[in-house]
Formats: C-alpha cells, sequence, structure tokens
C-alpha cells in the first residue's frame, strides 16, 4: 500500500520527461566511439535514395579549398565527377581497389584510440600523385546491409586539395584538473571532448587551452558544418588527492631542542615532497621548524603511481619565537650543577657550534665566553673572579657556528643569578 | 517522436538497426528515450553533470545488452531497469559506502535548484521538476532507498538485497527519506500538498 506522497511522487515522476538536448547525442556517439571503435566518417555523402540505401557503405572525402566554406561542395555534384563502382569500394581492399581506381588511394579509416599523429587517415602513397586526393572507403560494417546491385554507382566528385588532418601534441602524460594547452595547426576548428561531453573548440590555426577537469577519455577531431569528425582520442589521469595534518600535540620541542611542527600527508603515494619554507622533506611524515613567531606556510606535493602529482598549502600560527629554550635565571650555588650554570637548553641538546658570550648591561664589559655546551656560565666574573651581584640582570648572546635553513645565528637574551630558586 | 515508441513495428526495427550497430538508429534511440532516462538518472544524482554520465553509461549497457531484449516485455521498462542499476553501480563505485549511512552534510536545503528556475522558460511539467529537485536533496542513502523502493517498486527485501543493507536499515531509512522530503516540499513549494 502506498500512501499520499508516495503515490504523490511516483505520478509526478513516472512520466516524467526532460526536453532533448542535441548535445548529449555528440557525447555519446564519441563515448561509443571510444567503447567499441567502429568505422567512423568524416562525412557522409548522402546522394539520393539510392545511396542513402547503401547506409553502411560511406565514402570518405574532405574536400578542401584554401576557404573553408568549399567544404559544402563535396556533396555537390560536380561535373568533372569521376564515377566509382560501389562494389569497388565495398571490398575495401585497398590492393584491389588501389588496382581497380588508379585514381584513388585507399586506406583503413577506423578510428583507432591508439593511432599514431598523421597515420591514421592519410594513404602512405597516392597512386597517381598527379591526381592529389584521396578517396577512403570505409570497411563495410554490416555485410548484410551491404546491397550488391550494379546500379548503384556513387558519383565522386574531385577535390582540388586533400585535408590533412594534423593532430595535437599531446604531452605523454595529462592530469586531471590541470590546463591542456593546444595549437591546431589545421584549417578547421578542433574541438576537444571531455568524458562528460563536455566541448573545447580552438579555432583553426589558433591556440587554445582544454581545462582537464575530468579523468578519463578525452576524444578530438576537426569539425565542419557543424559536424564533428573524431580523428584520435587522448587519456586523462586522475591526479592525486592531497591533504596532510598538521600535528596539534603539545609538543613543541623536539629531542634536539629544535622548535617543531609534526606533518603527515593523509595520503599514500608514491613520492611526498615537502617545502617549509625553503626547508625539505621527503617522507610521509615529516618535522618542520619554523623559529619566528607568526604564521608560516607548509607545501606538500605528491606524486601518484601514475606520475600524476597535486599540491596543498596550509599555514601554520607558531606561538612563541624560538630562543634556544634558554632560562631567564640560574642558581649559581645550587648543588646540582645543571642548575648551577647558565646554558641555553637547546645548545645542550643540538650538538652544534656555537660562541656564547655574557656582558654587564651596565659597562658593556665581557662577563664570560665559552663555545662549549658542557661548561655554562657560573655566574662568575672572569676579569674579577668575583660572584657578580644577584638579582641583576645580565646580557647572553650566542653565534651559531652553522643555523639551520631559516634560522639566524644570532640569539640573545637577559639571565638573572640568584641567590635560590624562587 | 512519441507516436513512434508506440509504434512497436518502428520500434522493432529500431532495435534490429541498433543491433547492427547503426549509428543513425542508435542516435534515434538514444533521442527518444533520453528525455525519460535522463529523468531516471537525476533521480539517483545530484546534479545534472552526474546525471548525464549515468545517462551515457546506462545507454551504453543497452546498446551491449540489446541481444537479450526479448520483446515480451515494455521495452522502455526493460530500459528503465538498466538504466535505474547504472546508476546504483555508480553509487555503489563511487562512494565507499553511501547506502548503508546518511551523512547529515549530504542533506541540505540550500541555494535554489537550477531545475526550478529553469522551469519558466521551459515548459516542463512543474510537479515532475518539483519532485525531483526534493529527491536530489536527499542524501544518497535516504534517496537510493525512496527510489527503488517508490518509483522500482521493489521490495524491502530486494532493496536490501541489492544495496547488502538490512530489511530494517531500508525500511528506516525510506521512512527517513519521506519525512525529509515532506519537509522539503513544505518548506521549499508550500503550493504542493
Amino acid at each position: 500500500m502506498k500512501d499520499n506522497l508516495e503515490q504523490n511522487f511516483k505520478e509526478s515522476l513516472e512520466n516524467f520527461e526532460l526536453p532533448y538536448d542535441p548535445k548529449a547525442w555528440a557525447a555519446m556517439r564519441n563515448r561509443l566511439d571510444v567503447v567499441r571503435p567502429v568505422s567512423k566518417l568524416p562525412i557522409y555523402l548522402g546522394i539520393g535514395a539510392g545511396v542513402a540505401a547503401v547506409a553502411t557503405l560511406v565514402l570518405l572525402t574532405v574536400h578542401f579549398s584554401n576557404k573553408d566554406k568549399q567544404v559544402d561542395e563535396v556533396s555537390q555534384l560536380n561535373p568533372t565527377s569521376t564515377t566509382v563502382n560501389v562494389d569497388d569500394a565495398e571490398s575495401n581492399n585497398s590492393e584491389s581497389s588501389d588496382k581497380k581506381n588508379n585514381a584513388y588511394s585507399n586506406t583503413n579509416n577506423s578510428i583507432n584510440p591508439t593511432s599514431q599523429p598523421n597515420s591514421d587517415l592519410l594513404p602512405n602513397n597516392t597512386s597517381n600523385p598527379s591526381n592529389p586526393f584521396t578517396i577512403t572507403p570505409s570497411s563495410p560494417i554490416n555485410p548484410r546491409q551491404t546491397t550488391t546491385s550494379d546500379d548503384n554507382n556513387i558519383v565522386m566528385p574531385v577535390p582540388e586539395k586533400t585535408f590533412r588532418f594534423v593532430h595535437p601534441d599531446l604531452a605523454e602524460l595529462l592530469c586531471s584538473g590541470t590546463v591542456l594547452s593546444l595549437t591546431n595547426k589545421n584549417d578547421l576548428p578542433l574541438k576537444i571532448t571531455a568524458p562528460n561531453g563536455k566541448e573545447t573548440t580552438i579555432k583553426a590555426n589558433d591556440k587554445g587551452k582544454v581545462q582537464l577537469s575530468h579523468s578519463g577519455r578525452y576524444s578530438y577531431g576537426y569539425t565542419s558544418d557543424n559536424e564533428f569528425f573524431v580523428q584520435g582520442n587522448f587519456d586523462v589521469q586522475d591526479s592525486p588527492d592531497a591533504d596532510f595534518t598538521i600535528s596539534s600535540s603539545d609538543v613543541k620541542y623536539d629531542e634536539s631542542g629544535l622548535p617543531v611542527t609534526y606533518v603527515s600527508s593523509n595520503q599514500l603515494a608514491t613520492n611526498y615532497s615537502w617545502n617549509f619554507e625553503g626547508a625539505k622533506a621527503d617522507t610521509r611524515d615529516a618535522a618542520a621548524h619554523f623559529f619566528k613567531k607568526g604564521k608560516h606556510r607548509i607545501e606538500l606535493t605528491v606524486t601518484a603511481a601514475n606520475g600524476c602529482k597535486n599540491t596543498v598549502e596550509k599555514q601554520v600560527m607558531i606561538e612563541e619565537n624560538y630562543n634556544l629554550m634558554a632560562m631567564n635565571s640560574f642558581v649559581p650555588t645550587d648543588v646540582d650543577p645543571a642548575n648551577a650554570t647558565f646554558m641555553p637548553y637547546s645548545l645542550k641538546l643540538r650538538n652544534t657550534g656555537f660562541r656564547m658570550i655574557i656582558l654587564d648591561p651596565r659597562d658593556g664589559h665581557l662577563i664570560f665566553e665559552t663555545s662549549d655546551a658542557s661548561q655554562g656560565w657560573d655566574g662568575i666574573d672572569r676579569q674579577t673572579g668575583q660572584l657578580v651581584q644577584y638579582e641583576t640582570a645580565y646580557i647572553w648572546k650566542v653565534v651559531l657556528d652553522k643555523p639551520l635553513k631559516n634560522e639566524s645565528p644570532e640569539y640573545a637574551g637577559t639571565v638573572i643569578p640568584i641567590s635560590r630558586r624562587r | 517522436m512519441k507516436t513512434n515508441v508506440e509504434n512497436k513495428a518502428h520500434l522493432t526495427k529500431l532495435i534490429n538497426d541498433c543491433l547492427s550497430n547503426k549509428r543513425r538508429a542508435q542516435e534515434e534511440l538514444f533521442k527518444l528515450f533520453y528525455g525519460k532516462m535522463l529523468g531516471v538518472c537525476l533521480r539517483y544524482t545530484k546534479d545534472r553533470d552526474s546525471a548525464e554520465e549515468i545517462l551515457q553509461e546506462g545507454f551504453i549497457k543497452v546498446f551491449d545488452k540489446l541481444d537479450a531484449f526479448d520483446y515480451k516485455g515494455s521495452f522502455e521498462g526493460w530500459m528503465r531497469r538498466i538504466v535505474a542499476n547504472t546508476a546504483i553501480d555508480s553509487l555503489r563505485k563511487h562512494k565507499k559506502d553511501p547506502l548503508l549511512t546518511d551523512n547529515d552534510e549530504d542533506f541540505k536545503l540550500g541555494a535554489t535548484n537550477p531545475l526550478i528556475e529553469r522551469e519558466e522558460e521551459e515548459t516542463i511539467t512543474l510537479k515532475g521538476e518539483m519532485a525531483l529537485a526534493a529527491i536530489q536533496q536527499l542524501s544518497p542513502a535516504y534517496r537510493t532507498v525512496f527510489n527503488l523502493y517508490v518509483l522500482e517498486e521493489y521490495t524491502h527485501k530486494e532493496i536490501a538485497e541489492i544495496l547488502g543493507i538490512s530489511e530494517g536499515t531500508s525500511k528506516s531509512n525510506l521512512a527517513k527519506a519521506k519525512m525529509n522530503l515532506q519537509r522539503i516540499l513544505k518548506e521549499r513549494f508550500e503550493n504542493i500538498d
């Protein structure tokens, strides 16, 4: 039993129909061509009812002169036309046809997705060079449909010039989400259809861009008289997803006493390339070191197995300036030697060359100097040999021999010797 | 065109021609059923682009399986099944498990639906457009069950098998779908009962 709502929906949608969109067939036809390549011909010569009966036998000819408009003439009878016997053309045997009709060169023009540019639709040799035009009969798609009647003669116009489709240059790897720049070297518009049917047209002898928004098989070809003649296909690979997670843990400094931001790619990839404002890393999990307070940029480029890349960029907020994790006070009389001397904590962990000096801010004289992380300042003024005054601020300065990428070589701060822990 | 659909002899010939891989026949068949089948696809998707893609896939299957059509039942019904199945397959493929769970993010009563805006310039049955627009606003989980139960007339047992969910989930998703549809209709199309 259906209730009212169900009944309402069923009735309103049962025979619901959308208006026909002629573009839809173009997209559909392209898909059919790709799925099951069959002989497809640029121009159907509908000459009289007799020819129409031979629906599957269509002769291709592209008549082409300096002016695009003259393409129309293809379908017109031409007083200087040559007669081709249907049976000959039907045989679709290049050799025999060539023998019988020296004027034409035959070639099988079925569209092959892997066709090499310029090879498919072009005859390799023209038997009669003085008659430089090409007629390309199709292979009989369905022998049952062909007729053997002798009066089915087709009158062929003599084109003035052969139209040779120039395939666009395509990179070996095309990835979704990118823009493809193409040059159309043909005197006819170049059309590219995406897997979803979206079309891009590049004017004759012009450059253009194709948004490769979908992965899958794209078709391209030329258009003439609003007809699209597929000449080839190319595949667009899926670009990988790119995203990463910035660790939200409270760890701000790593075991080497460096400020750290841990990052991890959310996707597995063949290759990772991190860029932390110039510093690099190439593992799925990586550590960034930002020394200054404020916003910093993290960029990750992942490369998928198919070679396509994707890049994502994020900002991270660093809460404080890095100052070698230095304490601002120490107790010279403490029993624990770690507390009884002053040495910025990071220098004890980093194992990096440096020079540290302690200055008296009142007269600027040098109180202490060291390059050894295990020999911190014990509160003694080297010039007097006496303990300096307690509860007074002294200046420390550190110069690193080899600062890290983006790290300042100089650090400075104040430190106060105190008589006991407060 | 419509009279042609009813004309069985013509359809038979058309199917035969399609079997011979005649592009013109395929084009005609495509033209004949494009509107209705797109309507079917739209019920399973959120937007027209995805619907068109499913439609193409469906037609490829139709052309492929055409020799299996036995002329006993309605051709349109036969085609509708194939297209609907294609839509369900595509849902399965594209999302991990959209049919089991429901994601609230999918259920939004947001922007105006372009289908509604277009309704005035094109003389389409208003009601069908509205029904479709409402269905499209459902989450995939609700939408699929609603489509299968109400429009394709599967039983809950069959739906459970098709979608790999329990009968209970199918029933509850249908109930929720209907609740949501009522709300959508009330909020967005107050002129409908």
